[in-house]
């Protein structure tokens, strides 16, 4: 159903925590083409500070980084009553079904594997940011 | 002259970020670090540090320990998530009672062990306190009583008597002659050693419970059908083990914990197979039946004794035998061996709890088995979760590359079973598909 005039719906935020600039860059290049405002602050500690001052649509999360890791970032999000219900996606290269279950513990929404293929993070996005509490129902 | 100068010292810590972010990030940390983020309590010995010393010196100190689950290993036989709801229940349900408290002016803290148990600390020499009050021991036994009934409204009666909640009180003077520090430590596990003690004369009883179980032969089989998921057509059965009706050792999970705990295992289980293979019903003779069995009774001489395999063989001619992933970890090698012996005698091998995170992936590589049994605890709300279902994704891809066909453990809900068949894993078992039941095809006997 089209929007109603004047009523246009806000354009989705979707932040990238990833300390490699390329995975940040790819990633853009996937999403932006869907239509998502997408940002990239660099690694944990950078992002943190950003995410509870303007909580985003969702955020995509690498867990291998210096300093704060992702599961550290994720754990931190969730105890904060501004971020305790934003969706969070780990892109990462980790594998095994103990990191997925990681993610879960930590309340992770979902998980994608590096190397990703574009239609996957796209549909996982899609999902996401549909059930977002921020989106609005129709 | 030698040039061997030191370099100028440098700063190690980096300059501060120009936004000032930085003490609000680590203030965000330690937190991070010091309360439960299921609980959102403090974690024992954490305590907020500007109250630290006003309870150390605290004249009349009061000491209720509250624990749970402890002793039959509630989370290694539920899971994770099981427990964290137990966990925030019973969180929920001290900050509920101790509001309500008559002894609620003398309380002054509320913490969580980190693990299985809750640390109530009350100032009994705080003004306020009226005559009639509880003493601190009735208050326990109020607050245990409180815990299990909200357990069992929650989780039901079957669940909560694995969970052995036992609450105990301590009261401790002020004694100048001691640090305070260490005087508040002691005492805290004063009130963790009684609730031990209590779980101790538990165990001993428990274990006498099941030497008359092994030693009178008083145990059950009952068959849980293994069904084709998109139809409901039976597959095969499932044996389950169960103890003497309305005792403690009635579930399988309890036999085998205290079997575990006493060195028992072997006992138990090799009356185990000769219950089930003495009771085959007719239906289950003719279906595909599993069995399970621990890395040690399959390591034992007993079971690899060619007789004792004839002697299955000959019972029931299609047998798969489930190896709990968890036994899997890290042994590969001697259990290759054990495994073509097996094979050998005609039996297809099944890997249970596959996906509960034990091990990795490659023990399915590895094992290459004719069945994996996906977790209980990835079925479990798998429409909800989108983790869960890229799990069995996972493993439902690695089945496809060794030949293995998937069976997904604990179905109860039809919107449980609609997302596996999503999933296209075939077959399944729960109560949704059928429960246990001692007498296939009779009328008695469904658990």
């Amino acid at each position: 159903m089209a929007e109603p005039a004047g009523r246009r719906r806000p354009q989705r935020r979707i932040v990238v925590v990833d300390d490699d600039d390329a995975v940040a860059a790819a990633v853009r290049e996937v999403l932006a083409g869907e239509g998502f405002a997408v940002e990239a602050p660099g690694d944990a500690a950078a992002a943190l500070p950003e995410l509870l001052s303007a909580v985003p649509d969702l955020v995509i999360l690498d867990v291998n980084m210096p300093g704060m890791s992702g599961w550290e970032l994720c754990s931190i999000l969730r105890r904060q009553s501004a971020t305790e219900t934003v969706p969070i996606l780990f892109l990462t290269g980790r594998h095994e079904v103990k990191d997925r279950i990681t993610a879960m513990q930590l309340g992770g929404s979902d998980y994608l594997a590096k190397p990703f293929g574009a239609d996957d993070l796209r549909a996982k996005v899609r999902t996401l940011v549909a059930g977002s509490p921020r989106t609005p129902r129709a | 002259m030698s040039s061997n100068r030191r370099p100028p010292l440098r700063a190690v810590r980096p300059a501060p970020r120009p936004d000032s972010a930085e003490p609000a990030i680590d203030r965000l940390r330690q937190e991070n670090l010091l309360y439960d983020s299921v609980t959102k309590l403090p974690i024992h010995p954490f305590e907020d540090p500007a109250r630290v010393s006003a309870i150390e010196r605290i004249e009349r100190l009061g000491v209720i320990y509250l624990q749970i689950g402890k002793f039959v290993g509630f989370e290694e036989l539920y899971g994770w998530e099981v427990y964290d709801r137990v966990l925030v229940a019973v969180a929920r349900g001290l900050r509920e009672d101790l509001a309500a408290s008559p002894l609620a002016g003398s309380f002054v803290s509320l913490r969580y062990s980190g693990a299985d148990g809750f640390f109530l600390l009350f100032d009994l020499a705080a003004p306020g306190r009226g005559g009639g009050a509880p003493s601190l021991d009735e208050e326990a036994r109020r607050l245990q009583e409180n815990a299990l009934r909200r357990l069992r409204q929650a989780f039901g009666g079957t669940t909560v008597d694995l969970m052995s909640v036992h609450a105990a009180s301590h009261t401790a003077r002020d004694n100048p002659q001691v640090r305070p520090s260490r005087h508040l430590v002691r005492n805290l596990q004063e009130a963790v050693r009684i609730v031990t003690q209590r779980q101790t004369r538990e165990k001993l009883e428990l274990c006498g419970a099941l030497k008359e179980v092994i030693g009178r032969r008083r145990l059950k089989a009952a068959f849980q059908p293994v069904c084709h998921l998109p139809d409901g057509g039976v597959h095969g059965y499932e044996a389950l083990i169960r103890g003497p009706r309305g005792t403690a050792l009635e579930q399988a999970n309890v036999l085998f914990a205290v079997a575990h705990d006493n060195d028992m295992d072997v006992e138990l289980e090799t009356l185990c197979l000769d219950t089930i293979f003495s009771s085959l019903p007719r239906a289950v003779g003719k279906r595909r039946l599993f069995v399970n069995a621990s890395s040690t009774l399959l390591r034992h001489p007993v079971f690899l004794d060619e007789r004792n395999l004839k002697a299955i063989n000959r019972s029931h001619g299609d047998v798969v035998v489930e190896i709990s992933e968890k036994e899997m970890v890290g042994d590969y090698c001697s259990f290759g061996g054990i495994l073509e012996k097996v094979r050998a005698a005609k039996m297809k091998i099944a890997i249970d709890d596959a996906g509960s995170g034990y091990s990795g992936l490659e023990t399915i590589l590895y094992v290459r088995p004719d069945y994996i049994k996906v977790a209980d605890s990835l079925v479990r709300n798998l429409e909800l979760d989108p983790i869960k279902r890229e799990i069995i994704a996972s493993l439902a891809a690695i089945g496809q590359r060794v030949g293995a066909t998937l069976i997904a453990e604990g179905i109860e809900r039809d919107e449980e079973r609609k997302a596996l068949v999503e999933l296209a894993i075939p077959y399944g078992q729960g109560f949704l598909l059928g429960r246990p039941s001692f007498q296939v095809g009779g009328r008695a006997g469904t658990l």
